[in-house]
């Protein structure tokens, strides 16, 4: 168990979403860097739809009521265990009474813990994730506040060498690259946009703008115009669209995007990599680079095999600590 | 069992070879050894500095930490402190942490980046006082 000591009141117990409920207006919540809470829980041997704790901002502290292992991954924090520095993905041991802190976000933007078994909050419409918006699900529907207390949902520690594991993770930027690369589809209203529009949309950035929350991130770059004008009718939006309102500056539809919209789409970003756009600060830059659906499946596939390369390395790990540890 | 006078043959292997941590097992028996951590040379005064090995935890191929693991690079001559990560041991994507067993030094010898290292291997030697 772990108690909250300070936490700036924007963190949610969130897992891999509630799926099936679009066409009720119900969106999906979920963790916005799914790969970072994947391999969070993964570290700890944990089934990897287990709900985490989702930080998109620090600093923050928390103190260990119980002996327990708990895993950490995402943005670099300058994490520390009772003053030991910790590397920004890592699994270990906590004893009783000792005070994870985390310090200032250095690079990417969400940090996620993991306890064993998951953090034990109710399932709710087949998820634990917290729906912000609804006020339901994960910590009794809202943000973690200072003097809460999460749970395991095992009681036992974790199977870990007692220095602890760690994992590599891809990385956010590219070599050589000035801007994170998000390959997208080009969207229903796509060819409704200038050439010039076009262009610019494919070849220059979007800085992240400080108008960003779990709903969406407006962007700030070349302006998008199109051809013709008028409002469109509303229609079923997802994760990963970018919308473009009438002042031509785009808008990424997040995990905690709305159901319907009536913003014209210029593209969608590709769901392995949403975790880019959550990584992302204010400031950064973005790229979006044009993936057809043959590219978009075979970046699925790739993903499932990384996901897959961390599960068999993992448990080869938990194994070799049965027998030598 | 093991007897005594093999268990004192085993310990005197491990000092002069600096191994810190042993274990035999087989499906009847299992032993495990345990030494603080060998000297480079024999300290006759507290103060006296003398080195000890940080031994290899597991088998894998060596990082140095400072990488994109969010931490600060080592320099050499810096403190570090017991329980402190120091590398890593990666197997594949899977990282085992290498911790300083105890408070020293930084030294200026490390293993190359990618260089293989078995279970009780030395990773480096931390200079450190008596």
């Amino acid at each position: 168990m772990i108690e909250v000591l300070a936490l700036p009141p924007v963190s949610t117990v969130q897992d891999l979403g509630r799926d099936g409920h679009w066409f009720q207006g119900l969106g999906r919540a979920g963790a916005m860097d799914a790969l970072a809470h994947r391999a969070a829980n993964l570290l700890l041997g944990n089934d990897e739809t287990a709900a985490t704790l989702e930080i998109p901002l620090t600093p923050a502290q928390f103190r260990f009521a119980a002996r327990t292992s708990f895993a950490l991954a995402g943005a670099a924090c300058d994490a520390t265990l009772d003053g030991r520095a910790l590397p920004r993905i890592w699994a270990g041991i906590a004893e009783a009474g000792q005070l994870l802190a985390l310090g200032g976000m250095r690079t990417g933007a969400r940090i996620y813990i993991a306890l064993p078994g998951g953090i034990d909050v109710p399932g709710v419409l087949g998820s634990r994730s917290t729906q912000l918006r609804e006020g339901f699900g994960g910590f009794h529907g809202r943000v973690l506040m200072p003097g809460d207390l999460l749970k395991p949902m095992q009681a036992d520690a974790a199977e870990l060498p007692e220095a602890g594991l760690s994992l590599e993770l891809p990385a956010l930027w590219q070599p050589g690259e000035q801007a994170i690369l998000l390959r997208a589809l080009a969207s229903t209203e796509h060819d409704s946009f200038t050439e010039a529009a076009r262009a610019a949309f494919w070849t220059t950035p979007y800085a992240v703008t400080r108008q960003g929350n779990r709903q969406g991130f407006r962007l700030e770059g070349a302006p998008l115009d199109r051809n013709s004008a008028g409002e469109l009718r509303s229609h079923g939006i997802v994760p990963g669209i970018v919308q473009v309102p009438g002042g031509g500056q785009p808008i990424i539809q997040l995990a905690d995007s709305a159901t319907m919209g009536g913003y014209p789409k210029i593209a969608a970003v590709i769901a392995p990599d949403f975790w880019r756009i959550a990584q992302a600060r204010p400031g950064d830059q973005l790229r979006f680079v044009r993936v057809d659906v043959v590219e978009a499946a075979a970046a699925e596939v790739e993903e499932a095999a990384l996901l897959e390369q961390w599960r068999v390395g993992l448990r080869a790990q938990r194994a070799l600590c049965r027998s030598w540890c | 069992m093991f007897a005594q006078p093999d268990i004192d043959r085993i310990l005197a292997a491990m000092r002069a070879h600096g191994v810190t941590r042993l274990e035999i097992k087989d499906p009847k028996k299992r032993l495990r050894l345990s030494l603080p951590p060998a000297t480079g040379s024999s300290p006759t005064a507290p103060g006296t500095p003398y080195s000890a090995a940080v031994t290899s935890p597991g088998i894998g191929r060596y990082l140095p930490r400072g990488g994109d693991d969010g931490m600060a690079e080592l320099e050499p001559g810096a403190r570090v402190l017991a329980g402190e990560v120091l590398g890593y041991l990666c197997s594949g994507p899977v990282r085992r942490v290498v911790v300083a067993p105890h408070d020293g030094i930084v030294p200026a010898e490390w293993p190359e980046t990618g260089a293989l290292l078995g279970y009780g291997d030395t990773v480096c030697r931390l200079e450190t006082e008596q």
